[in-house]
Formats: structure tokens, sequence, C-alpha cells
């Protein structure tokens, strides 16, 4: 077993600060923990370090434990480092840690620090084992693939247990900030439903409340600092006025959320404490300033891996582990001066005490690193970036879209989309395109949907519901996919009514991915392996079987 | 442009002198001859240079558009998937890329798909074009953003200071963030000199092309381009109660810069 890893600023800083007192609640906490590993991590670092087989690894709602400082938990292939940078929180009463709503549900139940405050779908999985289904994880509102379904069963939960996905509910048509409906662009028509949630009388479009539910994995609630900073009066990609934060009247990032429909932190809240905590009465501003300001103190990344050891502290690459997240400023990547990831001179010649496994992983990680930043290929048929007036295609590297400092988030507006959620790209299973070029063909809507729907071979893909969308003719259509497009979820368009933004997706952080698979919105990448083939299939990108190994290792030590 | 009217588009217009004699073509077309303009619609193509260059063929002609960039680049690259609107003038300078080089050249994306717009040209010896930007990231400290523009002046005239906002041919609502940018100019400008009244037109323009058929838009996009306008105005903190608001055809295409038909104009009065 390795040593604890090294721990940098961010964490002497609350050592020097808080003094004795709270040094003792963390050792409490860890006093807690219970297994062998458990004590071997005790005799070098006294700050909680949560294994698999540790008890508290997960936190359960109005638990009243403390958040320490600066914790630890295992993954994979290493472990995972949550810094909070005002010190150790007493969890008790925090409405980010207490079941505020009617279903036992609090918003760490969906943000757990072993999870880089997002949820992965083993931990989920572990959850259902522990509870026999019963946790408020897995509350019928949309924990559940709809809530007429029979509570309890594994079939009424698969796609929460089986890709990490929660139903996201949203009314239809879109309405505006104010309330009022927006006139979409496009028609819907429910093409499958496995889930039966889209046909349902109660539920589904053709309800009392016309509903559309689509299915999302749950964002990272930590390095939001990032996330939420800059704001421009318009997008830099197509001009439209930016949301604003209704409290300033400032332009905001427009980052949040999968389709950045809240603003600010605080709508944020209080949009998932009525939906997925389904609370009785709003949360008071004195609870949404509580939550605004935790969520801008946690930071998360990988802190060790088990081939390249510490991640954080010195002596390591410029941009990993939790204290560089912390102690790092936001802004636009994407050059030499200021790369996306900093610099990984620390690990490019052998250091005293490396073994030789441990040079060969970090060689690996800098190449990965270099394919991700100055690899070039044809990135094509984007919305919102090769729209932006760059061109389509465009020949340029990973970090054209994700350019923003330590997050490897577009630093501009991240809805995109990539395909990953709009035929034919969203093809997992009997991919058409499969070993061949897909520039080769021509794209066919008609064909590629009416076999979505009658391949009952696609299974991960048949697992989601899909859906037309027709443009109607005083509407400019979507730039790549026409005027009929068959999707698993509309993304933005859901809440512009834009055949522009159909499909599209905010780019996710990069952060503790390691910890928190599976990835894309909709779960559709199960290992950073398939994230990868996903996009040397989608861009044709032509890795090597070097290059997606070296990609693979990058990503995981972020 | 009226001589008492300021007006301030993002593209500047560089006509290259005209000179040197024409050939004819395989074909039997005359040779374009440098300095005439041409206007036609066609797949564009990317020959994959180290810096891809954008090209399109006309008449059985290769002309030269220009070098993916980035979003300070004065040359916005077509899309494939897409025909284009093209309109330049035929330059007496050395071909590039193996197309005679259109300058100025402007480049408008045609918002329906047309699939069989897909080709990708190998290089063929080809070099690079002139570049700023390699096809990874840059390796400069990133340009100024030119968003502060041209002196105005700190009272307007009685007839206004004119920004003109253009627009791709038959689109009324997507900006580029270089023409976007003119009308956070504009808004800024209006409330730096206490405007008193914010007048916005939009244009439904055209163009003629080289083949003598007139290209028209959509009646609607004039209407389409004056409201977006407003609704990005009133966005900058413009009060709605100082802006007037109409549209109209423009001036009819001639076949000389009538990508200024497809615009829309705010005008800053006093």
């Amino acid at each position: 077993m390795e040593g604890r890893p090294a721990r940098g600023n961010a964490r002497r800083l609350w050592l020097a600060g808080i003094g004795i007192g709270a040094c003792a609640v963390a050792l409490a906490v860890y006093a807690q923990l219970g297994s062998s590993t458990d004590r071997m991590a005790s005799k070098t670092n006294d700050a909680p370090y949560y294994p698999y087989d540790s008890s508290h690894r997960w936190w359960d709602p109005g638990s009243g434990r403390t958040l320490a400082a600066y914790e630890e938990y295992e993954t994979p292939n290493g472990a995972l480092g949550i810094v909070n940078t005002a010190g150790p929180i007493d969890t008790r009463g925090h409405p980010f840690f207490e079941p505020v709503g009617t279903n036992g549900r609090a918003c760490v139940t969906c943000h757990q620090p072993s999870d880089g405050m997002s949820l992965s779908v083993a931990t989920i999985q572990q959850r259902w084992r522990e509870t026999q289904g019963k946790d408020p994880l897995f509350a019928a509102i949309d924990g559940k693939n709809c809530p007429h379904l029979p509570q309890g069963e594994e079939a009424s939960h698969s796609l929460l247990l089986e890709r990490g996905l929660f139903r996201i509910f949203l009314p239809w048509p879109p309405r505006a900030a104010d309330g009022t409906p927006i006139e979409p662009e496009f028609t819907i028509e429910v093409v499958r439903d496995p889930t039966g949630c889209n046909t349902h009388p109660e539920y589904g479009l053709n309800s009392a409340e016309p509903t559309i539910s689509v299915y999302r994995r749950p964002r990272v609630a930590a390095n939001l600092r990032y996330v939420i900073a800059g704001g421009s009066l318009f997008n830099i990609k197509d001009g439209s006025p930016m949301d604003k934060d209704p409290e300033t009247g400032r332009p905001v990032s427009m980052q949040l959320m999968a389709d950045a429909r809240t603003p600010t932190l605080k709508t944020q809240a209080l949009d998932a404490a009525q939906g997925h905590l389904q609370i009785a009465h709003a949360l008071t501003n004195d609870q949404l300033e509580q939550i605004r300001s935790f969520e801008l103190q946690i930071y998360s990344a990988m802190s060790r891996h088990r081939l390249a050891g510490d991640l954080n502290g010195p002596n390591t690459p410029t941009a990993l582990g939790p204290d560089a997240m912390a102690n790092g400023q936001p802004g636009l990547g994407d050059n030499f001066r200021n790369p996306v990831f900093g610099n990984f001179d620390a690990w490019r010649k052998p250091q005293p005490g490396e073994t030789p496994e441990q040079r060969e992983f970090r060689e690996s990680v800098i190449r990965g690193h270099d394919v991700f930043f100055v690899r070039p290929f044809w990135i094509r048929d984007v919305t919102h970036l090769n729209t932006v007036g760059l061109g389509n295609p465009i020949k340029r590297s990973c970090a054209t879209c994700h350019n923003a400092v330590l997050t490897g988030m577009d630093l501009a507006p991240g809805w995109m989309d990539l395909g990953t959620v709009t035929l034919p790209w969203a093809r997992v299973a009997n991919d058409p395109f499969a070993g061949e070029r897909p520039w080769a063909h021509a794209f066919d809507m008609s064909t590629a949907g009416h076999g979505a729907e009658t391949d009952p071979a696609d299974d991960r893909l048949a697992e989601l519901p899909l859906f037309k969308l027709t443009c109607k003719p005083s509407a400019m259509p979507h730039p790549y996919l026409g005027r009929e497009i068959y999707t698993t979820d509309p993304g933005r368009a859901l809440i512009t009514g834009r055949c522009r933004d159909i499909g599209a997706i905010t780019i996710q952080q990069m952060r503790g991915l390691a910890a928190r698979a599976p990835y894309f919105s909709n779960g559709a990448a199960r290992t950073l392996e398939e994230l990868v083939e996903y996009y040397d299939r989608r861009f044709d990108a032509q890795y090597s079987e070097q290059e997606k190994r070296d990609l693979v290792n990058f990503l995981s030590v972020l | 442009m009226s001589a008492q009217t300021r007006r301030f588009a993002v593209v500047a217009s560089v006509l290259i002198a005209a000179g040197g004699a024409g050939e004819a073509l395989a074909d039997g077309q005359p040779a374009p001859k440098p300095g005439e303009r041409k206007s036609f619609v066609a797949c564009p193509m990317v020959r994959n240079t180290y810096v891809p260059c954008w090209l399109a063929e006309h008449e059985g002609e290769l002309y030269y558009l220009g070098v993916q960039g980035d979003l300070n680049a004065e040359f916005y690259p077509p899309q494939l998937g897409h025909k284009a609107l093209i309109e330049g003038t035929v330059s007496d300078g050395p071909r590039i890329c193996g197309g005679i080089v259109l300058e100025p050249v402007h480049v408008s994306v045609l918002p329906e798909l047309t699939p069989s717009c897909n080709t990708i040209l190998p290089d063929e010896g080809h070099a690079s074009p002139p570049y700023h930007r390699t096809p990874g990231p840059s390796n400069s400290e990133r340009e100024e953003r030119a968003d502060r523009g041209p002196d105005l002046p700190s009272r307007p005239p009685a007839e206004g200071v004119t920004f003109v906002v253009p627009f791709e041919f038959d689109v009324g609502e997507r900006l580029y963030s270089r023409d976007s940018r003119i009308v956070t100019m504009a808004a800024r400008y209006a409330r730096d000199v206490g405007a008193s009244r914010i007048k916005v037109t939009g244009y439904t323009g055209g163009a003629l092309l080289s083949s003598g058929e007139l290209l028209k838009e959509r009646a609607v996009i004039g209407e389409l381009r004056a409201r977006n306008i407003e609704t990005m105005l009133r966005h900058a903190g413009i009060s709605a109660d100082a802006l007037e608001v109409e549209w109209r055809e423009a001036e009819a295409p001639d076949g000389i810069d009538d990508h200024l038909t497809r615009r829309a104009e705010i005008v800053v009065m006093p």
C-alpha cells in the first residue's frame, strides 16, 4: 500500500486556521472507520479516508456527520480527494445534507463526496443491495423510470440501476422565466416509450399538464466556482441573450445543468428541491445561501492513482489533484501559456524512487494529455461549435471544445449536439458505421429512425424513449440533422423551443471521472474506454490503440 | 451609403486592383478576370492541408475562399452539409490551395441541409495558406478583441449614428459573435450619449448571381431581424420606450456588395 498523498495548500491553510478542536472532530470521524485499510491509512494521515468497505462511505441525509476539510475516498484505481476550503462543517441542519423535502432525500443523496459530488452507477447498485431498494434515492418521482411503475421492483428502476439516470420532467411547451409559454419551432412525437412515461395519461405529453420525460446523469456539485465563472451579454455562439442572475441582473455563465435551464446555484437549488426532493415549501433565502456557499467551497479531483502515485500536492503535474482545483483560477485555456490542464513537467523526467511501472504509466498520461491538447482531427457536424463561424468541419483537437482551465468544460455556454442523444450517432449497439468511415455516408434520418425503432438488438438505445421532432417550415432547421430529428433527449431545445438547440447538452466538467462512471448525460459510455471509443467513432479520429489507452489513462487521473 | 450617415460594418472591404489577362478554360468558359465580381451558390470544399483551406467550384474553376482560423479571423469558413452563397472579387494574386483567390469574399451558409456537399479534398501537395492559428491550441497571446469599434462622436449628429449588423442569407435570428458585438457597441453608445430614440430597421435583401438569377430572402426575414435586434437591445438595457422598430425590403441587389442588403440597422439618435 502506498503512503498517504501529500496534501497541498488548501488543507494546510485549514490546519493553520482551525486549531485543535476541529482536528479532534476529524479524528473522531476517522475513528469510526473500521477496515484494515483505514488503519493503515491512519499511520500517515489524520484525514478521513473511506475505502469501499467503510460503512461511512455513503452520506445518509440528516446523518449529522462532520465533513472534514479534506477527505479521501477509494476508487477503482486509487482515490478521489474532496477539499472543503471552509474547514470542517457540522452538517446538522445544513440544507445540503438535511432531508428538507418530503421524500427523505437531501442534495447529498445524489451528490456524494465518494463519487466526486455526483453519483456512480456502482454506488447506486450498492445502495440498492444494501437497502433492498428502499433508500430515498429510489424515490418514485424520478428514481424510477416513471412514477406509475411498481415501486421497489428492479425493472421499474432500470435506468437508474443500469445507467445512473434520473427522470427529468419538463413542461411542454417550454415556459420562459416569467412563466409564459414559448412557441416552439418544432413538434414532438413519441416514437418509442419504453418507460411508459411520455405516453402516460398522468405524466405524459398528452396529460393535463403536458410533460416530457428525459433521463440524465446527475452533474458534479463541486468545482462550481469554475462552472459559474464568466458570462457575457450575448451568447458568443449564436448571439442569443444570455440569462441573467435574477438577484443581480448580471449575465451568468449558463453552464449549470445539462440544458442550462437554471441561471444560478440558488435557482438550481430551488429547482432541485421542488423536483428531486419534493419539498413542500420553497427553501428560504438563508438555506439557499448556505447551499450556494457550500457548493463554492467544495472541490474534487482524483488524488491518487495506484500506478501514477500521488496526484495531489508538490511534485505532481500542476493541474492534478483537488488542491489544484481549490487554488486555481477559472479562465480560458487553449494556448501554451495557460493550458487547460496545466503542465506535466513534474513527470516528464524520471523521478527518484519511481518504479518502472510508475514511469510507464506517467509517460502514458503525458502522451494522453498531448493527444487531448494538440492531436488534430476533423470535428464535424456539432451544433454550437461548427456553427459559430469556425467552419464545418474544423481541424482541431479535444481542447477546442474542452477549453476551460482545470475543468475541461467550454468557457462559452457549452451546450452542443455532439450526437450522444441524437440519431444516427446515438446508436451504441449495431452501429451502422462500425468499421467504416462515417463520412462516406450521407445522413438518412428516416432510415436511422426506423432502424432504431425496429432493431431489437439495439438494446442500450432501446432503453430510452425516442422522439421524432419536426421543425416547422417557418423555422431554421437543425444545422446538421435537418427538419426531422430522432432523439432520445432534445436537450437544450426543451428549454428554448429552438430547432438549432435540439440534442444540445452542456459539456460536463472532466474532474473526478474515474469515481463517477458512467459518462455522457445519458450514461451511454460505461467506461472511459467506451467514452474514448465514442469520440473515435463520432469524429473518425482514427486514434491508434496506444493513443486510446493514453487518453484513458490521462482521463483517469483528472 | 449616405454621406450624412455614419455607418460601421465589421468586415472591411478592400478591393484588389484589377490586372492580368484571363485565359479560356477547358470547357470554353472564359477565364475569370482580376477585378471581376463573382456571385454564385455552390457546395464548399475543404482541403486537408495542415491548416485547412476552403474552396468552391464555379463554372469549372476552383476558387479559394479562405483558411480555417478562429473567431478573431476576418474569414469565417462555410460548412459542409450546406451550400453557400459566395460573393467575391477575383484577385490577381497567385492561386492558393489550387484556387483563384476571391478577395474580398463574403460567404453565407444557406440554412437548409444539402448532404451531397461533402467534399474533403486531399492536400495534393498544396501548402497551408497563410494562417494565424494552427490546428492545435493557439501559440500566442489571444488577440485583443476588436470590439471597441471606431471612434464615435460624443454626441450623435441630428441624423443619428448608424450601426450596420450583417446577417447570413435568409437568417433572421442567429448572429456571429463579431456581429452581436456591434449590437453591444450600439447599446453602449446609446447609453453613453443618453440617446432619446433608437431606430431599428430590419431589411429583407438578396443577391444577384453572376448567372443573372436573383436570389431573394424570405419576406419575413426583415421582421425577424428587426425583432431580434430589438430583443438584444432591450436585453442590453435599452428601454422599450426608446425603441422604434420597423422592417422593409432592402435596395434591389445589383451584384455589388449585395451582402449589405442582408442586414439590420440601428440608428442612435441624439
